[in-house]
């Protein structure tokens, strides 16, 4: 039987936390190696704080230092990291994939080279007796289990939250997430903070089971494990990080009898993990298996009530568009278009292709900025608002090529959508799950998925993927929605019950819906106004039976009579 | 001025043609060969013993044989080997995971664990001791070029020599030639590259082995240049090879060659009250760089397509 001391399981617990430091923003997608800076931090911050209080407020020869100032240098550590990170965050997760990773090991190395120059970090002695917490170092292994529980059981909470959700909508496909009014600077700055705020506690506890801190203890080769962990581990869940940190931590003591080889060890491990392991150890789903099937709550007898955001606004005016205009570079996309929705109508917005209509729901929903012109919501004027912003307003749309969270579960693809309902407090950590669930399997049968609640998102077939996003946006509650193609590649059943549903739609939860559609016998029956663009222009704008009849439509659909013959 | 000028060019220049090796495997495959930087270390250590004659001093003990190869030959061999190491570590640690489709930051982790391999396994039979070339052993090259005010060691001449000679044939072929066209090609989009009949698999080696021998000229130049402070050099070295490629825009040629260049001025114009912030230089950039202009300075914008 292998014998494992104490310093072992507290150097693998203190792994395991840093591990979980690595992990909460790579959770919002965000590859951040810039834990060990943190760690350095706040080890400084023990170090310089709990030397100085020893000094001057504690009586001489205390040997033992209180509690209560370990738990103040914690408090201190977590504000400043998080100020810190969040103050940085802004400016630095704008950068993705491997650009952030490089811009956060460049912060890490600036860290040590600046803790090894200035004066007062002690430059490359660093700071020696650190006052001890205890008087044997194994009883150290308290101290950092009850901060590994703590932090485990909040990132678990965190993981299951509706932050969490975001954080994994933003991860798979930032648009969607943003689409469905998650605001991605807000959410990934917050992880990103978090994950500091982790890691800076680790460093004052580990000042302390130290006795002595210096700029070594941060540097590029700890952020490459730290990745290591995580990567072996499993990206996925915080069991990833806290295994595979406990796991590569004391395989050294495994390996004692291979001392001299360990890291050689080591390195050829983690190579092999990455090729033979690419999932991790705790592969993406893992617990999703033993999970009841979801939809045996559902409710056939409930339905959400329809909502109204925009009060009773005597305009019936929902929305305007004032003289838009939409320039790429040179091209024109969208000139001085202009016409207006009523309440409770169904919009058809047709054209040949590369008329402009996509680049119209991009302006709507904000995906691109208009070059002139303006865009009023109930009187507001929204030209300037973000994404996020007008999904929470209740400007929903469905995209044309699908930007489903393919590696998420039916269920989990709608329920990513509440986010607009979350209260900000730490209440809304624990929030009950139940009436949003409740709600998406609502809209999970409403759209037709019934059945599908377990299955992957990317699994679905084209149909069902449409009618997701459907269900997705209508969890959003929208007060518009745009559909971009609904009924693409279904058969005539399919497109009939589309059709049904849409009108459901209106007639139901009073739902405004405008919709691009190639399909010309759906837009005729369905809709009560078509608008017809072309090359970017509003060519003809009235009821069904107008635009059938009218000759610029015809024109531009058949050619000119000249053309015709 | 005019001397800490061709100070920095001299560094600098070594920096530019380590970055190519990295900048040249980013253009290809969209990834970071970590292990490159290991690589650096290989080349300049296998050099040192070829020309020294001394073998280990790490686990192994020390063993000193008069077989000893001039200057050139041994940085020769050196480069053939580490061209070889190079297209190896491709086979092994990349190549599996290409065919897999894996995502990029696998072959960060991949290539980082055989980078902690080969450093702990270079630890293992040197130790982590200082070494130093016998510059007196390199013929034809003087200790001191004196010319008028500015006093250069003959080796940093060898050094800006060789160097700017390297970069600007590659530049050269990468530029005009077939081979360069097919490594563009292959860049752009290698499943079209090998409808067009672009051996493609054969490239990535080619540019694997290419950057392989990059690394173990640049380890050998610095190494005899300065000295070799222990295996982990070479990781430090590839941390600034990645500022280069950051500052000069990722998998541009050229621009690795101007963002080396660069750094190695910027270092060199560090006054010597501050020589500890030296480090800090290469890693201020790279974090600048990213946040000023993303797509370094001779990048094109990426763009998101919705």
């Amino acid at each position: 039987m292998l014998e494992i001391d104490s310093f072992v399981l507290i150097t693998m617990l203190q792994q395991a936390l840093l591990g979980i430091s690595l992990y909460v923003p790579l959770m919002s997608g965000q590859l951040s190696l810039a834990s060990p800076a943190f760690y350095t931090i706040g080890g400084y911050l023990a170090a310089l704080l709990s030397s100085a209080v020893a000094k001057n407020y504690l009586p001489s020869g205390t040997e033992i230092y209180p509690w209560t100032w370990l738990l103040v240098e914690l408090a201190l550590a977590a504000l400043l990291c998080f100020v810190l990170a969040y103050g940085m965050g802004r400016l630095v997760l704008r950068l993705r994939g491997i650009y952030l990773a490089l811009a956060t090991l460049a912060l890490v190395e600036i860290v040590r080279v600046l803790c090894l120059n200035l004066e007062w970090t002690g430059g490359a002695i660093g700071i020696f007796s650190i006052p001890q917490i205890y008087a044997e170092q194994q009883s150290y292994l308290w101290l950092f289990f009850l901060l590994f529980v703590a932090v485990a059981s909040g990132v678990v909470c965190l993981e299951r939250s509706v932050h969490g959700q975001a954080f994994r909508a933003l991860r798979e496909d930032e648009f969607a997430g943003a689409a469905m009014g998650i605001d991605p600077a807000r959410c990934k700055t917050l992880a990103f903070a978090f994950g500091a705020v982790i890691a800076g506690i680790t460093g004052v506890a580990s000042a302390h089971l130290l006795n002595t801190w210096n700029a070594r203890q941060g540097n590029f080769d700890s952020s490459i494990n730290l990745l290591a962990y995580v990567m072996i581990g499993g990206p996925w869940s915080v069991w990833g990080g806290v295994l595979g940190g406990m796991l590569l931590s004391a395989l050294p003591e495994l390996l004692r009898p291979l001392q001299d080889y360990r890291l050689v060890v080591n390195g050829s491990l983690i190579v092999l993990a990455s090729l033979y392991l690419p999932k991790g150890l705790v592969p993406d789903r893992f617990w999703q298996r033993w999970m009841k099937d979801p939809e045996r709550d559902f409710d056939p007898l409930w339905k959400p009530d329809p909502w109204n955001r925009v009060g009773s606004t005597d305009a019936t005016k929902l929305l305007e568009i004032k003289a838009l205009t939409v320039r790429f570079g040179g091209l024109v996309a969208v000139k001085d278009l202009q016409f207006d929705l009523q309440k409770g109508e169904i919009f058809g917005l047709i054209g040949p292709n590369g008329a402009g209509k996509t680049t119209v729901f991009n302006v709507l929903s904000g995906f691109v900025k208009a070059s002139a012109g303006q865009v009023l919501f109930a009187n507001i004027d929204i030209t300037e608002w973000s994404v996020y912003h007008r999904a929470r307003l209740g400007i929903l749309r469905t995209f044309q090529n699908l930007r489903l969270l393919r590696q998420q579960s039916v269920l989990d693809n709608i329920l990513s959508a509440r986010h607009r309902f979350v209260s900000k407090g730490l209440g809304s950590l624990v929030q009950e799950r139940h009436s949003a669930r409740k709600e998406a399997l609502y809209w999970l049968h409403f759209c037709g998925l019934k059945g599908q609640a377990r299955r992957l998102a990317g699994d679905l077939n084209y149909g069902d993927q449409r009618r997701l996003e459907m269900a997705r946006a209508l969890m959003a509650h929208p007060e518009i929605l745009l559909l971009d193609e609904p009924v693409a590649g279904m058969n005539l059943k399919e497109k009939s019950g589309m059709q049904q549903l849409i009108l459901q739609l209106r007639d139901e939860f009073g739902i405004t819906v405008v919709l691009i559609e190639h399909h010309v016998p759906l837009v005729l029956g369905l809709c009560d106004r078509i608008a017809v663009l072309n090359f970017g222009q509003l060519i003809a704008l009235g009821s069904p039976a107008e635009i059938q009849n009218h000759p610029a439509v015809r024109a531009a659909y058949l050619g000119d009579d000249k053309e015709l013959g | 001025m005019l001397q800490t000028l061709l100070n920095g060019l001299c560094i600098g220049s070594v920096y530019a043609l380590f970055a190519l090796g990295y900048a040249l495997v980013f253009s290809l495959l969209g990834v970071i060969n970590f292990a490159q930087g290991a690589v650096f270390a290989v080349g300049a250590y296998l050099t040192w013993s070829l020309n020294t004659g001394s073998w280990g001093g790490g686990q192994v003990p020390l063993w000193e044989t008069s077989f000893r190869l001039s200057f050139g030959l041994s940085l020769g061999i050196s480069m053939l080997f580490c061209a070889g190491l190079s297209a190896f570590i491709e086979r092994v640690a990349f190549e599996p995971l290409r065919r897999r489709r894996a995502e990029p930051l696998l072959y960060l982790v991949s290539s980082l664990g055989v980078a902690i391999l080969l450093v702990n396994a270079l630890l293992l039979i040197y130790g982590a001791e200082t070494r130093n070339f016998d510059l007196e052993a390199i013929p034809f090259i003087p200790v001191l070029v004196e010319w008028g005010d500015i006093r250069l060691r003959g080796i940093q001449v060898l050094i800006l020599a060789v160097s700017l000679a390297v970069l600007a044939l590659l530049i050269l072929v990468f530029r005009f030639s077939l081979i360069g066209k097919a490594l563009r090609a292959v860049a752009e989009n290698p499943a079209v590259a090998g409808l067009l009949g672009i051996p493609v698999q054969r490239c990535i080696v080619y540019t694997f082995a290419l950057s392989g021998a990059l690394a173990s000229l640049a380890g050998t130049l610095v190494a005899s240049g300065f000295s070799i402070p222990g295996p982990h050099f070479g990781l430090l070295f590839g941390l600034k090879a990645l500022a280069v490629i950051v500052l000069g825009g990722m998998g541009e040629i050229s621009g690795a060659v101007l963002g080396g260049l660069l750094l190695g001025l910027f270092e060199a114009f560090v006054p010597a009250e501050f020589s500890g912030y030296k480090e800090a230089v290469a890693f201020t950039l790279l974090f600048l760089g990213l946040m000023i202009r993303p797509q370094g300075l001779l990048g094109r914008p990426i763009l998101e397509k919705l």
